[in-house]
C-alpha cells in the first residue's frame, strides 16, 4: 500500500492564503482549493512549497470535476465521525453531498488539528472550525463566481455544488470555479449560516464507509498488505508480572512458514511467520518454563476483599435525618473486546518508517513508535485505518510501539497482531471498583444527605439539587492495567449514583421519577427526563412479574432511559421495552446519534447483566466471547430512541448512550422483583422470587456438586417419560440456550449423566431435562 | 494440494491441509474481507457461504475440508453491492465499526438461501452466534427483514 499521494493535484497558495494557513493551523483549520492548471503558479508563488509538500495541508479539495474532498483528523471506529464531521463541513460550504469523499488525515498533516479520539470529543470540539473551514471555501466560491459574471456576491445563490445567479439563469459548478476561487483572498470572517438555514446537518445520513464494508472492501488494520510483508504474534505472559526464565523453539521452527522465534528487546518473545496461521502454530509449539512472578495468588476474591479494605472511614449523613440508608455496590473488571483485536503494520527503515495502525490518536502513535524506534517523528509516516471498535481501548497504543520494534529487529515489514486470547488477558481494563452510599431522608422524605465514596470507581456528585452532596474517590492498587473504557468513570459513577438514588426513592415512598424530577432545576436536562416518561407511559401498569425503572445523566450529553423488564417465576429475564431519550444540542447526523445510543444500550446491558473479567492465579480467566459474553441478537430488545431538538452546539454522542443504562436496567429489576442487585453483573445473582428455584413439573432431579466449577452429575427420574432419550439444555439469565445434548433415560425413566459447561461465565444457569411432555427445570450455579 | 472455488474462481493451493480456510482466505489469496475475531468458532465474524447453502465458520473449517467446495466470500456476494442484503445493510445504515457485518451479512445470505422470508424469531435462531460488539442487531433484524421484502 501506498501512502495516500495524488499527485495529478496542485494546490495555489497566494501569500495571502498561506498566511491565512498559518495564522489559523493553531485552531486546526487550513484550507486550500485546487486546480489542475496552475502548477507553475504554485512553484513561483512560494518556491520553497512543492506542490506535494502542500498537499497534505488540505481540509477541502475540489477537483475540477465537482469531487470534494474533505480531510477528517478523528479516528474512525463506528462512532461515525468520518460523515458527521465532514457534514458540518460539507453544510457550511453547500456541497453536492453525493459528491463528498472523506481523506483521513495523518500526523504529518500540518494545521489539519489534532487527531485524540476520545472523551466524546469529536463533533464538539471541531463543530465551530469545521463550520468555519466551510464556510471560507463557501465565500471563496461566490466570490468567484460574482466577479466572472460582474454582479454582486449578494446575487450568487449556493446551492448543492452550484452557484446560480439569482433572477438570472448562469449557473456554474464549483468544479468549474477552482481556478477563479483560488485567486480570491481568503476571508478571514465568512459569515456561518443560521443554523435554521441547515440543509444537510440534522438529516439522516448513512456512513460513508458503508460501501466499502457492505463489499468487503474497507480496510482495518489486520487487512493492510504491504510488500514482502511478514506475520508477527508475541508470547503473552502466563500471569501478571510472569516472565520467560527460558524457552525451546526447535519444534517451532520445525513448522512450515515459521521464520524466527526470538526476544525483541521492548517486545518480549516473538514468532515472525508467513502467514498467521503458521505464526500463531508455531507460537503454540513453543516450550517455555516461567517464572511466574509475586501475582500468583492474586484472583478476583482477592481484589474484592483489598477493594472493601480500602474504603476507609466513610462521612455520614446528618444525625437528625429520620431516615438513614446504606448500600454498598461492587464492579468487576471489563475488557474491552473490540472485534478486530490490536494490531499494527510496520514498516521500519533505516532511516525512515511508515506504520498504518488502526489508534484513536495518529499521531499519539506516531510520537510513541518515533520513542521506541529512535527515529524522529516527522521521518514517519502513520497512517490510520479503519478501526473494528474502540471503546477507548486504542488510545493505549503499545502494539504499534510493538510492531515498529519487531519490524525493526527483524528488517522486514510485519503486521503485528494480537490473537482474541491476547487481547481479551492484554487489555487496559475498566477497573473493579466498590462503592458505600449513605442517604439520609426527612420526615416528609426528602433528602438530608448525600455521600459516596468509591475505591477505584468513579464518584462525582449526581446532577441533583441535594444538600451538600459528599462524592468522594480513593485507590487500590493492583497490578492489573486499566484504562478509558467508553464512558470511562461514569460507568460506575452513575451506576451506583442512580441506582442508590431510586434506594432513597423507594425509602421515601415516593415515585422514583417524580423524586428525582423534584430534585432538577427547570432545564434541558429536567425535559429529557419528563420526555423519557411520558414516552415510556411511566404511569401505565404493567402485568405481574413486570417491573419499570428510570435513570438518568448529564454526562457527555443529557440522557434519560426508561427500562421495562420481565421476571419469570424461575428468574428468567427478559428485557421487554427502552425508551432513551438524549439532548445532544444540534444532531449533526439523527442516524449516527440514534446509532450511538442502541450500540451503548447493547454495552450497558451485557455489561450490566453478563459479562465481566476475574482473575485467577495472577491471570484474566476469559479468553473470548464465550466466557466474556455480549447481548446476542436473540436477547435484544428493541430499543426507541427519541433525540429532543435543538438548535444548540452538539455535545458528545459516542459514550453519552451508556452511563444512565445500566442504572435504567437494575432499577426495574427491582421494581420486577423487590431483588437490588448491587453487585455486577447480574447473572451472579438469582431473580428467581423461589429461593430454591426447582421448578419441578413432571418428575425429581438431584444435581450435584452445585455450585460447580467446570462440570456436574445429574441424577433423577421423569415421570410420564416415553422413548429412551432426554434432552439436556442450559439457559442463561435471559433465557438464551448456551448448551443442548442428549442423555438416555432408563426403564423407570432414570437417567444419570455428567455434563460438562466448563466455557461459560460465572453465574446462575437453568437446567433443563425434558422428554416428550415431560420436563424438570432446575437452578444451576457456576462458580 | 486442496482445490476448491472461490467467488466464481477456480483456486489449486499447496497449504498444510489443516490451515484454517479464514487464514487462507486473508493471508494467501488476500481475501480480507472475511474477518478473524474469535478464531474459535464463537463469534461468527469469519463466515463465508459454502455451496449455495451454508454459512461457514472459517476459523473452524480447514483448507482439506473445502476440497471442491464452491465458496463465496463477501467479496464475491455481488460485483456492485447489488445484493439485497447489501443495499438494506447500507440503506439502514447497519454499521458501526463495521468490522463484524461481513460475517453478518454471509450468515444472513444463507438464512434467506434457506428461509426467503425469516420471522423475527427465524432471525433470533441464525443470527444469535454473530457477535456485535457495536451492537448493531436492531438494524440487522431491520435490514434482514427489508432485504427478505417482508
Amino acid at each position: 500500500m501506498n501512502t495516500m499521494k495524488n499527485k495529478s493535484i496542485t494546490e495555489i497558495q497566494t501569500p495571502t492564503r498561506r498566511s491565512f494557513l498559518i495564522g489559523i493551523a493553531t485552531t486546526g483549520v487550513g484550507i486550500v482549493l485546487s486546480s489542475l492548471t496552475a502548477k507553475s503558479e504554485v512553484l513561483n508563488m512560494i518556491p520553497e512549497q512543492t506542490a506535494q509538500s502542500f498537499e497534505p495541508t488540505l481540509w477541502v479539495k475540489i477537483d475540477p470535476d465537482g469531487t470534494t474532498t474533505i480531510t477528517v483528523a478523528r479516528s474512525e471506529m463506528g462512532q461515525g465521525v468520518r460523515t458527521s464531521l465532514s457534514m458540518i463541513v460539507a453544510e457550511e460550504m453547500d456541497a453536492d453531498w453525493s459528491k463528498v469523499k472523506i481523506r483521513q488525515s495523518r500526523p504529518d498533516f500540518t494545521g489539519i488539528g489534532a487527531q485524540f479520539t476520545g472523551g466524546s470529543s469529536s463533533v464538539t470540539g471541531s463543530y465551530n472550525n469545521l463550520r468555519k473551514a466551510g464556510a471560507t471555501v463557501r465565500a471563496m466560491l461566490i466570490s468567484a463566481a460574482a466577479k466572472k459574471w460582474g454582479i454582486t456576491e449578494a446575487n450568487c445563490i449556493a446551492s448543492k455544488g452550484v452557484i446560480s445567479e439569482k433572477n438570472g439563469s448562469r449557473k456554474i459548478t464549483y468544479g468549474e470555479l477552482t481556478d477563479d476561487a483560488s485567486k480570491i483572498t481568503v476571508p478571514t470572517n465568512p459569515s456561518l449560516k443560521n443554523v435554521a438555514d441547515y440543509k444537510l446537518i440534522g438529516t439522516p445520513q448513512p456512513h460513508v464507509d458503508n460501501p466499502d464494508i457492505v463489499s468487503g472492501k474497507a480496510k482495518y488494520g489486520l487487512d493492510v498488505r504491504v510488500p514482502g510483508m511478514k506475520y508477527a504474534v508475541m508470547v503473552r505472559m502466563i500471569a501478571f508480572g510472569a516472565s520467560i526464565k527460558s524457552f525451546d523453539a526447535t519444534e517451532t521452527l520445525k513448522i512450515p512458514g515459521v521464520l524466527k522465534a526470538e526476544n525483541v528487546s521492548g517486545v518480549g518473545l516473538v514468532v515472525l511467520a508467513d502467514n498467521t496461521y503458521s505464526a500463531l502454530a508455531g507460537r503454540d509449539a513453543l516450550k517455555i518454563e516461567w517464572n511466574m512472578g509475586n501475582n500468583t495468588t492474586l484472583s478476583s476474591a482477592s481484589i474484592s476483599d483489598r477493594l472493601r479494605a480500602g474504603i476507609g472511614s466513610v462521612a455520614d449523613v446528618p444525625s437528625n435525618s429520620t431516615q438513614k440508608i446504606e448500600a454498598h455496590y461492587e464492579l468487576p473488571y471489563l475488557a474491552h473486546a473490540t472485534m478486530e483485536p490490536m494490531n499494527c503494520v510496520a514498516d521500519v527503515r533505516d532511516t525512515s518508517a511508515e506504520i498504518w495502525c488502526p489508534s484513536q490518536g495518529g499521531d499519539s502513535t506516531r510520537s510513541g513508535v518515533a520513542n521506541a524506534i529512535g527515529l524522529p517523528a516527522n521521518s514517519i509516516i502513520v497512517n490510520t485505518t479503519l478501526i473494528g471498535g474502540g471503546f477507548g481501548r486504542r488510545l493505549s497504543m503499545e502494539y504499534a510501539s510493538f510492531a515498529a520494534r519487531i519490524s525493526k529487529a527483524f528488517k522486514v515489514p510485519v503486521l503485528f497482531m494480537f490473537s482474541r486470547q491476547d487481547d481479551m488477558r492484554g487489555d487496559y481494563y475498566r477497573p473493579a471498583s466498590y462503592h458505600v452510599c449513605k442517604g439520609g431522608l426527612d420526615a416528609n422524605g426528602k433528602v438530608t444527605g448525600w455521600v459516596h465514596k468509591s475505591v477505584n470507581g468513579g464518584a462525582q456528585n449526581p446532577p441533583y439539587q441535594l444538600p451538600s452532596p459528599n462524592s468522594s474517590a480513593t485507590t487500590v492498587n493492583f497490578p492489573i492495567p486499566t484504562g478509558a473504557w467508553r464512558s470511562v468513570e461514569h460507568t460506575s459513577a452513575v451506576f451506583v449514583n442512580e441506582c442508590f438514588i431510586d434506594e432513597l426513592a423507594f425509602a421515601a415512598g415516593k415515585d422514583p421519577f417524580e423524586f428525582r424530577r423534584d430534585m432538577l432545576p427547570a432545564g434541558r436536562f429536567r425535559t429529557v427526563l419528563e420526555k423519557a416518561a411520558e414516552l415510556a407511559e411511566w404511569k401505565k401498569p404493567l402485568p405481574k412479574g413486570w417491573g419499570r425503572g428510570i435513570a438518568c445523566t448529564n454526562a457527555y450529553s443529557a440522557v434519560a432511559h426508561v427500562v421495562e423488564v420481565s421476571v419469570s417465576e424461575q428468574g428468567i429475564l427478559k428485557v421487554e421495552r427502552v425508551v432513551a431519550v438524549v439532548d445532544c444540542g444540534i444532531a449533526i447526523n439523527p442516524m449516527g446519534v440514534e446509532a450511538q445510543m442502541q450500540g451503548a444500550a447493547v454495552d450497558a446491558m451485557s455489561t450490566a447483566l453478563k459479562s465481566e473479567i476475574t482473575i485467577e492465579n495472577g491471570q484474566v480467566k476469559q479468553s473470548t466471547f464465550r466466557d466474556y459474553e455480549w447481548l446476542r441478537m436473540n436477547e435484544m430488545p428493541k430499543i426507541e430512541v427519541h433525540i429532543m431538538a435543538s438548535t444548540q452546539s452538539p455535545s458528545g454522542m459516542g459514550e453519552a448512550g451508556f452511563p444512565s443504562m445500566s442504572p435504567a436496567l437494575l432499577n426495574a429489576i427491582f421494581n420486577a422483583t423487590g431483588k437490588r442487585i448491587r453487585t455486577l453483573p447480574v447473572q451472579r445473582t438469582s431473580l428467581s422470587a423461589v429461593e430454591n428455584s426447582e421448578i419441578t413439573t413432571h418428575g425429581e432431579i438431584n444435581v450435584f456438586p452445585n455450585p460447580f466449577h467446570s462440570s456436574f452429575k445429574i441424577d433423577g427420574k421423569l415421570s410420564n417419560s416415553q422413548s429412551g432419550e432426554i434432552s439436556i439444555s442450559i439457559q442463561n439469565l435471559l433465557g438464551s440456550t448456551l448448551l443442548e445434548t442428549q442423555g438416555l433415560l432408563g426403564n423407570e425413566g432414570n437417567f444419570l449423566q455428567e455434563i460438562n459447561f466448563s466455557p461459560a461465565s460465572a453465574g446462575v444457569y437453568f437446567l433443563t431435562v425434558k422428554n416428550g411432555k415431560s420436563a424438570i427445570m432446575r437452578k444451576i450455579v457456576k462458580e | 494440494m486442496t482445490t476448491f472455488t472461490v467467488n466464481g474462481q477456480k483456486k489449486t493451493l499447496d497449504v498444510p491441509s489443516e490451515m484454517p480456510l479464514l487464514w487462507v482466505l486473508r493471508d494467501i489469496l488476500n481475501l480480507t474481507g472475511t474477518k478473524y475475531g474469535c478464531g474459535v468458532g464463537v463469534c461468527g465474524a469469519c463466515s463465508v457461504l459454502v455451496d449455495n447453502s451454508i454459512a461457514v465458520r472459517s476459523c473452524l473449517a480447514t483448507c482439506a475440508d473445502m476440497e471442491g467446495k464452491n465458496i463465496v466470500t463477501i467479496e464475491g456476494l455481488s460485483s456492485d453491492n447489488s445484493h439485497p442484503l447489501q443495499k438494506a445493510w447500507m440503506e439502514l445504515d447497519v454499521p458501526q465499526c463495521g468490522y463484524c457485518q461481513a460475517g453478518q451479512i454471509m450468515n444472513a445470505a444463507a438464512l434467506l438461501i434457506n428461509n426467503p422470508k425469516p420471522t423475527d424469531e427465524d432471525i433470533n435462531e441464525s443470527m444469535k452466534d454473530d457477535v456485535c460488539r457495536c451492537g448493531t442487531y436492531q438494524r440487522i433484524r431491520e435490514a434482514i427483514h427489508q432485504a427478505a421484502g417482508n
